[in-house]
């Protein structure tokens, strides 16, 4: 019963979207047309408002019927002319279809939907006219389908019988000449009216169909099927109607039973209204009087009457707005309609011919192995593989699908935008007939309405003002679409105002999205691409045409999702061009096949920009890593690089090469595989001996396999344990219990039968945090090399610690570098200083304060003089010292560590750039009393402990590095509710605790609350770690109790925050 | 509505005996290579391959928070049924497969407050039977 109620659904939501996807286009052009309104046209929309309206009354559906009755009312007074479809008209029909599509695509809660102001504007635009053309309104029967009956009304000797003399006889119909044309049961016309039902007689005349009668017949019936039943029917060879000619001729009679109104039935039969004819209750049809007066009438039912048939809707949940913001609520739980898909017939007759021939396939298969014929399966085997590749290929184009398909709904955009706006548009669309693959298609649909409005919003100026330019008022916004080497390009272009890159980089300043430096290093490309930053918009207000809140950057993130990209060209006073390029399928794509713990993962080709296999005896050399960031470089970049198993959280296992056992890898991050290795025999005997459980980089198959991807901004290394095969596989999505869990953008089946799941890089990305803070940065060096040519040219010192660790430092903060011999060495307290010049200068090396190799002490020592404003101090380096010009921008990110400020790629060779203020302030602290630092150094922080939560390994190691260097105790927790247990069992050793915001489990919000809802752990503080300082993070924060709030890449901020609250204790 | 089944599949969860309406099923069967699925919450098993349909498979005993431990003791006997909710697929992993029972409209009752420390909101009825009380899956729940 269900089951058959969802099917008859299904197929009206489909026929009701397939008629409201083009009443769209044709309202716009009833409004537009200059001549009057196209009779033919408004036809065709009212026999579409009508067929839904019909089919949502057969079903019941309250709110669909009532809004298509106000609909078609409306569209019945432009079709008789006395109502003038203009733009107000035209603004309240295409919001009721809208909300139209809205209801029949979520059907079951259609009537949850208010659409009672858009109902009573349109009753009021039908009354307002009836009004002016000075239309009776009939005031003892409101609905306005009665006028017809009514006229009919004025026949005379009309004999209304009263109910209870006829209650149990059946109704006759009577031809002219009184004999019975149809007996109907007074209790199947009860049966009839309790389901709202009106019985119509119907006359039509066979003359006027060259056809004949039993054949018209039929194809009337079917076509009447879906507006009701047929009771009854006839054919007579001489009849003469009830009303109009005498003259006779063959008729054919039919008793139709439907819930529309006569008016519609007219539309249905397309017949004269005197050929049809309303059945009452009460009686019959006598020879010459019609029945159907009106009081009789008005005892039937009529569903279409809102104030007495219409319960009010729901008031629970009542949706004030039908657009966008009511179906994000029900997208994910309700099922939405797909409305069906077309497909050329040639296309499914050869899919057809293609099963044909997998059949038959399969047969020869079968005997062949049963007569164990090995060639006849070899042949069979080939046969099917042809037939199966075929077959793909041909289902896939089955899913392809004009752009037309989403370029028609632009017209209707435009033209509510240049009303709203005050604007005038002219739009032009290119290459409809282009094809696309259905996903694609629904998934660059919002990408490009939010271009098309963004180029309407922001693009195209006012009228006045264009035509003081001297150029047409008539703004014109071009559409484009095309296809070449595998990919579909479209573009939008306006000839609007264009964009100024120097207003949207000041913007962009303004908003704090880039510095004043950033922008000075950018071409004109390069600040365009602004707009695709997170947070960016150049709207002095904002309004609600360019769809707020919904930036460029989603534009972006979900043309790339899709694996296309998005550019843009523009010439200010000229206009834009942004051009999106998407590939033509998605269903299918070519990867390759990585193996990470014993598991097969897919990356998309398309995000792959090159494998390398880096063998393990030049591990040490290829990659540098300092700190806590393994980098390599690639071609003079700098790459990050992340071990794929830490992003999925899987175990790190090794086998174990005296035994071939598998053993869990105990590193805890990639930093330990590199500490001892100093790329020396004598580091390698000494690690095998002290940690035999650490020796895997030793073994042959320890290379380094590593997949470099890019995601659009970002570029990575991902290292994963082999490289397999490049595939193409099928894409298969993942169940919604997956869908959250990010990192994964869908699954494939490999040659095995076996399942493996396709990596999804840019949310792996995400999830390892690689993010850059500020894209801006990496992605600009990366689209123009120039770039660096415009770079502020600074100088530095450079020398090195360990002979193979380059340092620098700038030069105008060295005074002298002198050469002093080692024996003058001093060792007094804790500091260590030398006679020179006459004065006593205080020494230190680098490695005294950051995570570096030491500096070998020679005899002659080099030391580099700094200057500390008040004072000087001297820093132990050795040669070869030289100074050098750069315009290369200082990395603060990947190497920052203390007393290094950040990193240079100098000659092919990373180079660390020392702050001396910072070595100083960490070597003598003693130096900066007046600073918190100096109070939490030395001893004192030693035994503090230090508890970080923090859900991305990556960013936990990351931070328990840096606190660690700087003499704290950690405890890293995976997810607040570990952290919570830590905190319990560490409560007498703690500190302080730093958490991150965003946690599975438990996040950091509610282990915030809890810690200081807890008398025993209230005394802790807690600092909050965000990825980017968020206004309502903090408040949020603030509200469960946070002591301080830090960004999560500004370490020494963080280091600081640590050292004031570690104080305050 | 409960009145409604009349014939269910027993099933064990770890050690609890539990049904499911047989018109809920669309298949069980015998555990295939299943692909994990890493950072994906720990009631999910992972992934396998139903004739070219990615399937999730949902580890029943923890999903009725029965044991931290999957609580499969013989692999063997394991056995995925196969539910159809809302035009998607989903396995639920169970320990072992029972009888099929026929159920008398009578014989089920509201589930009491907690079944074996289960969440009593998983199941929507409870019937009474020799082999002991057998909790009825509430299938979309469990899916939740």
């Amino acid at each position: 019963m269900n089951a058959k109620d969802d099917h008859i659904k299904k197929a009206f939501a489909e026929e009701s979207l397939e008629h409201l996807s083009s009443i769209e286009e044709d309202l716009i052009r009833i409004e537009k047309g200059d001549t009057g309104p196209d009779r033919e046209r408004v036809n065709k929309v009212f026999r579409a408002v009508h067929s839904i309206k019909g089919g949502s009354g057969f079903l019941g559906i309250q709110n669909i019927t009532r809004l298509a009755h106000a609909m078609e009312t409306v569209l019945g007074l432009i079709r008789e002319g006395t109502l003038d479809p203009n733009a107000e008209v035209t603004h309240f029909l295409l919001k009721a279809s809208d909300a139209l599509t809205h209801m029949i695509q979520y059907l079951d809660h259609s009537d949850k939907i208010d659409i009672s102001e858009t109902v009573t504007a349109l009753e009021n635009i039908s009354a307002g006219s009836r009004k002016n053309t000075n239309i009776p309104s009939p005031e003892p029967n409101p609905n306005p389908d009665a006028f017809a009956d009514v006229a009919l009304d004025s026949d005379p000797g009309v004999q209304p019988d009263t109910e209870t003399a006829h209650d149990n006889d059946p109704i006759t119909i009577s031809a002219r000449d009184g004999s019975p044309v149809f007996v109907l049961e007074k209790s199947d016309y009860r049966r009839l009216e309790n389901e709202n039902k009106l019985v119509f007689f119907v006359e039509i005349p066979l003359e006027t169909i060259d056809v004949p009668g039993e054949k018209y017949l039929e194809t009337i019936s079917s076509q009447i099927k879906a507006y009701g039943t047929m009771l009854v029917y006839r054919i007579e060879k001489k009849y003469v109607p009830l009303t109009g000619t005498d003259e006779s001729g063959p008729y054919i009679l039919l008793l139709f039973a439907s819930v529309l109104a006569k008016k519609e039935i007219l539309i249905v039969f397309d017949l004269d209204d005197r050929l049809i004819h309303t059945l009452n209750q009460t009686s019959g049809l006598l020879p010459t009087n019609i029945q159907e007066d009106t009081p009789a009438e008005a005892r039937v039912p009529d569903p279409y009457i809102p104030e007495t048939a219409m319960p009010d809707p729901d008031p629970v949940e009542t949706d004030t707005c039908i657009g966008e913001k009511a179906s994000e609520g029900l997208q994910r739980q309700d099922r939405l309609i797909h409305p069906p898909v077309r497909v050329d017939l040639t296309l499914l007759d050869n899919l057809m011919t293609l099963a044909g021939e997998m059949v038959l396939s399969r047969n020869q298969l079968l005997q062949a192995i049963a007569t164990r014929d090995p060639q006849g399966i070899q042949r069979v085997g080939q046969r099917i593989n042809h037939v199966t590749s075929e077959l793909q290929e041909t289902v896939m184009l089955t899913r392809m699908q004009p752009m037309g398909k989403i370029f028609d709904r632009f017209p209707r955009l435009v033209r509510d935008l240049s009303t709203a706006s005050g604007k005038k548009i002219q739009l032009i669309i290119k290459g409809r007939r282009v094809e696309l693959d259905k996903n694609l298609l629904e998934a660059v649909t919002d990408p490009l309405l939010h271009l098309v409005r963004n180029s309407i919003d922001h693009g195209i100026e006012p009228p006045d003002i264009r035509e003081n330019q001297g150029i047409d008022p008539v703004g014109k916004v071009v559409l484009k679409a095309s296809q070449g080497a595998g990919k579909i390009f479209i573009e939008i272009i306006d000839d609007g105002r264009g964009m100024d890159p120097d207003t949207l980089a000041k913007r962009a300043v303004d908003l704090g999205l880039i510095t004043q430096n950033q922008v000075r290093n950018m071409d004109e490309k390069a600040r365009c691409a602004l707009i695709f930053m997170p947070g960016f918009s150049t709207s002095q207000v904002v309004n609600d045409l360019s769809g707020r809140g919904v930036g460029m950057d989603v534009v972006k993130s979900n043309i790339e999702s899709i694996g296309g990209k998005v550019t843009i060209e523009s010439q200010p006073g000229l206009g834009s061009r942004f051009l999106i390029e998407v590939p033509l399928t998605l269903a299918i794509i070519p990867s390759q096949i990585i193996q990470t713990e014993a598991q097969r993962f897919a990356i998309p080709q398309a995000n792959l920009e090159e494998l390398v296999r880096i063998p393990p005896g030049r591990v040490a050399e290829k990659i540098e890593f300092i700190s806590n960031a393994p980098v390599i470089r690639l071609r003079e970049e700098l790459l990050p690089l992340v071990r794929l198993s830490d992003i999925l959280q899987l175990p790190r296992t090794y086998i174990c090469p005296d035994n071939d056992v598998l053993k869990t890898d105990r590193r805890h991050h990639i930093a330990d595989r590199r500490s001892s290795d100093t790329g020396t025999e004598s580091a390698e005997n000494r690690n095998r001996r002290t940690m035999p459980g650490k020796d895997r980089r030793f073994h042959a198959s320890s290379a380094l396999n590593v997949a470099v991807v890019s995601t659009g901004s970002l570029t990575y290394g991902l290292i994963v344990d082999e490289l397999q095969d490049a595939e193409e596989i099928v894409v298969k999505p993942l169940g919604r219990h997956l869908k959250s869990c990010g990192a994964f953008a869908g699954a494939t089946i490999m040659g095995d039968g076996r399942v493996a799941l396709i990596l999804d890089i840019s949310s792996l990305a995400e999830t390892a945090e690689l993010m850059p803070v500020n894209p801006s940065e990496t992605s600009y060096e990366k689209t123009d090399p120039r770039v660096t040519e415009k770079k502020e040219v600074r100088s530095y010192l450079t020398f090195r610690g360990a002979p193979e660790e380059r340092f620098a430092i700038p030069l105008d903060r060295v005074i002298h570098i002198e050469k002093i011999p080692a024996r003058h060495l001093e060792t007094m307290g804790h500091m260590t200083v030398v006679q020179t010049r006459n004065t006593t200068l205080t020494l230190c090396a680098i490695d005294d304060v950051a995570a570096i190799r030491a500096v070998p002490m020679e005899e002659i020592m080099v030391v580099v003089v700094c200057d500390l404003g008040d004072r000087t101090m001297g820093l132990r380096v050795t040669g070869p010292v030289d100074a050098l010009e750069t315009s290369e921008i200082l990395d603060r990110q990947t190497l920052s560590q203390p007393g290094i400020s950040g990193s240079l790629t100098l000659d092919g060779h990373t180079v660390m750039v020392v702050d001396p203020d910072q070595v100083a302030r960490k070597r003598y602290p003693q130096w900066y009393k007046d600073t918190p630092v100096q109070a939490a150094s030395s001893d004192s922080v030693n035994k503090k402990t230090i508890l970080i939560a923090e859900d991305s390994a990556f960013f936990r190691n990351l931070i328990k590095t840096r606190i660690e260097a700087e003499g704290f105790h950690v405890i890293a927790a995976q997810d607040g509710q570990i952290a919570l247990d830590l905190i319990k069992t560490h409560v007498k050793d703690l500190s302080l605790v730093i958490t991150d915001l965003e946690m599975p489990h438990m996040d950091g919000f509610t282990l915030t609350r809890t810690i200081k809802d807890n008398p025993e752990l209230a005394h802790l503080p807690v600092i909050s770690l965000s990825t980017l300082a968020d206004d309502s993070d903090l408040e949020k924060g603030q509200a469960a109790g946070v002591d301080d709030y830090q960004i999560k890449l500004d370490q020494e901020k963080l280091l600081k925050s640590i050292h004031t609250h570690i104080l305050d204790i | 509505m409960a009145e409604e089944i009349n014939r269910i599949v027993t099933f064990f969860a770890g050690e609890s005996l539990c049904g499911i309406d047989i018109l809920e099923t669309q298949e069980i069967i015998k555990t295939t290579q299943m692909t994990p699925v890493p950072l994906a919450p720990d009631t999910i098993s992972g992934i396998i391959n139903l004739r070219g349909s990615i399937v999730t498979v949902i580890d029943l005993n923890r999903r009725l928070g029965l044991s931290e431990e999957s609580g499969f003791t013989d692999p063997v006997s394991h056995r995925i049924i196969i539910v159809r909710i809302q035009e998607e697929s989903i396995g639920l992993l169970v320990s072992a497969i029972g009888d099929v029972i026929d159920i008398a409209p009578g014989d089920l009752a509201p589930p009491p407050g907690n079944i074996q420390g289960i969440q009593g909101r998983c199941f929507k009825s409870v019937l009474r039977h020799e082999q002991g009380l057998i909790g009825i899956l509430d299938v979309a729940t469990v899916l939740k």
